[in-house]
């Protein structure tokens, strides 16, 4: 987990997309339990209140939920919301820009399939 | 009232330390007056006498009274004491210190004096000795110089650095006062002074409780002065 | 419940006016930031919460009930001084003791926990004590005293990075534990930053912000890139702290981040960021 206290997003919305990104490589399984928002306020030397504000917000999706007296616990299906949500906006950030910079770059959509093929190729030599 | 018991706890331990050690000297003091006096006095059966522990515990209380503000205050504030609370713990650790000490004096005088020919304070002005009246003297004696030492060191926390030279100069000028006034008026105030002194003390008729009452009032007057300054204390900054 | 309200507090020294009628109200269970310059009027304002100095005019008072004099509203604050109160003559571990007398819920155990984690020993006196020890034996004095209301005025004097970085999380465990009020008031403002949750600003005597530390960084942002495209982003726009590295320049701009123009900054080529609380600090009360 990284938090990067010079970057202009919001350090609970930076500490929710990094608990997801732990939950998307496994770090966190489903229906177990995560750190504390003690623990990570703590680690990262952040308010308590801003540490529970990002918790909540994923609480708030269904990603986590509260076991009283216990702690936090990723929820079932976790993984595959997130994958939408970040399928969306994958979508909305990554395509649309590239789209739209490639039609001024007067590039096609077969040639933009060409390139992704070719640097695949090359990721797996 | 167990609060208040709290702050005079810590100001007792004050006292404690610097009291074994006065009490090591005196003890110590004793012991070499009587062996000095049993090895080389021939005539025992002499005028002459010892004295001088009980103006000795006096300036000890004196200095007492002077050192048991300053660090004490701090440390109180230090722990977001009231002045209210640190003030009637002052008033329950001076009155404990001198019924201790009247105590411990009066012991040390009544032992001596059936070892050696030893005269107290007390016995030298009123010439006589009963011990209701040696205590209560003491103790009220006692509990006035501590009084007066407190509010000394109060003033000089409170003024700055013009008013403590004012206030340390001031002996000097109360002196040439009196001698001026007693150059002016051809003897009659040092006259005046000195049947203050006689009446106050209870000289007069011989009456030591006179003195007792007089010592008290001076204690209650010191204290309520150091109240006045005490109320609004600011920590120094 | 322990909510703090400054109404109206003035105090002078002589002619000068060392707090101006400061109206403040501290709720419970936050960490406050409270920030000023040297002699801004920060340790005034603390003293006068604390009875240890009085006001000309105004009350402060806790849960409804004056500070002034009253032993049941001092005894739930604790107050860590930047000056040492503290008889020089006596041990820590003595002091441990006595503050437990003053107050009762003082944790002993933790104190001498905690003292061992930062390598204070106990058994010193408190005239041995360099600077930073002090400060780390106060803030221990402090973490421990289980008051419902701490104030730390400038706890981590004289500390090196290491013992800083421990103060601070055993601030946030300490807070996470059983939340209670904390002041800190301080002028090294970037490390504490994202520990707090609001912020007091004040300058020369007077209030001038009052707010949480995320709606005051919502009042600036940083932008960068190269020094002419910057200069047009920023034409006619309040900025302070401009760097310049050669061609490369990076300002923060004084305007809702709500406002900041996307579409020119990507036309120009620049990058915004965040704006260091630090800057804005010190654009609030360099004037």
């Amino acid at each position: 987990m990284l938090l990067d206290f010079n970057s202009e997003k919001p350090i609970y919305i930076q500490l929710a997309e990094a608990i997801e990104d732990d939950i998307l490589k496994g770090i966190f399984e489903e229906e177990t339990q995560i750190i504390s928002t003690t623990e990570i306020s703590v680690n990262f030397k952040i308010n308590p209140a801003t540490a529970g504000k990002g918790i909540n917000l994923l609480v708030d999706e269904g990603i986590l939920y509260k076991k009283r007296g216990v702690g936090m616990f990723v929820s079932t299906g976790a993984k595959q919301k997130i994958l939408t949500k970040r399928k969306e906006s994958f979508y909305r950030e990554f395509i649309m820009s590239l789209l739209e910079e490639a039609s001024k770059l007067n590039i096609s959509k077969e040639e933009i399939i060409t390139m992704i093929e070719r640097s695949s190729k090359n990721e797996q030599n | 009232m167990n609060n208040i018991l709290k702050v005079s706890k810590y100001q007792l331990r004050d006292f404690k330390a610097a009291m074994i050690i006065y009490y090591g000297i005196i003890l110590a003091i004793s012991a070499i007056i009587i062996i000095s006096y049993f090895t080389f006095v021939s005539n025992p059966d002499g005028n002459g006498h010892f004295s001088g522990f009980g103006s000795s515990a006096l300036i000890f209380m004196f200095i007492s009274g002077l050192n048991c503000f300053k660090s004490n205050f701090k440390f109180m504030q230090a722990n977001n004491v009231s002045r209210k609370r640190f003030f009637l713990a002052n008033i329950v650790t001076l009155i404990l210190v001198s019924a201790f000490m009247a105590l411990l004096n009066s012991v040390l005088s009544n032992v001596l004096s059936r070892i050696i020919p030893y005269r107290d304070i007390f016995e030298q002005i009123y010439q006589k000795h009963f011990i209701l009246a040696d205590l209560t003297w003491f103790f009220s004696l006692f509990t006035f110089a501590t009084s007066l030492g407190w509010f000394i060191t109060m003033l000089y926390y409170k003024c700055n650095s013009l008013m403590k030279t004012i206030v340390s100069l001031s002996p000097i000028f109360v002196i040439a006062l009196i001698i001026t006034l007693n150059y002016i008026t051809d003897g009659a105030s040092t006259r005046g002074i000195s049947r203050f002194f006689t009446s106050t003390l209870g000289l007069t008729n011989n009456n030591p409780y006179i003195a007792v009452l007089s010592f008290l009032t001076g204690f209650v007057v010191m204290t309520a002065l150091s109240w006045l300054l005490l109320r609004r204390m600011p920590i120094k900054e | 419940m322990s909510k703090i309200e400054i109404k109206g507090i003035t105090k002078e020294y002589g002619t000068t006016k060392a707090l101006d009628n400061i109206n403040l109200t501290i709720e419970p269970n936050k960490i406050y930031g409270l920030l000023g310059r040297n002699g801004a009027g920060k340790t005034t304002l603390l003293n006068l919460m604390t009875n240890k100095l009085f006001p000309n005019s105004g009350e402060i008072t806790l849960d409804g009930q004056t500070v002034f004099e009253n032993d049941k509203a001092l005894g739930r604050i604790f107050y860590m001084m930047e000056k040492n109160l503290y008889p020089l003559g006596l041990k820590v571990k003595e002091i441990f003791q006595w503050t437990k007398e003053y107050y009762p819920s003082f944790d002993t155990k933790y104190a001498n926990e905690l003292s061992a984690r930062f390598g204070l020993d106990v058994n010193k006196k408190i005239k041995a004590l360099s600077t930073g020890y002090s400060s780390i034996f106060k803030a221990i004095a402090a973490l421990a005293s289980n008051a419902d209301i701490i104030i730390f005025d400038e706890p981590i004097l004289g500390l090196d990075a290491n013992h800083r970085d421990m103060f601070y999380k055993e601030l946030i465990a300490n807070y996470s534990e059983k939340p209670k009020t904390m002041i800190i008031s301080t002028h090294l403002i970037e490390e504490v930053a994202e520990v707090l949750e609001e912020v007091i600003i004040i300058d020369k005597g007077k209030l001038i912000r009052k707010e949480s530390v995320e709606q005051l960084l919502t009042t600036a942002y940083a932008v960068s890139g190269e020094a002419s495209k910057v200069d047009e982003y920023i034409n006619g726009k309040k900025v302070i702290g401009a760097e310049t590295m050669g061609k490369f320049k990076s300002v923060v701009v004084l305007e809702d981040i709500h406002k900041k123009n996307d579409m020119l900054a990507k036309e120009l080529n620049l990058e915004f960021a965040k704006a260091e609380l630090q800057k804005l600090f010190i654009s609030l009360t360099n004037s």
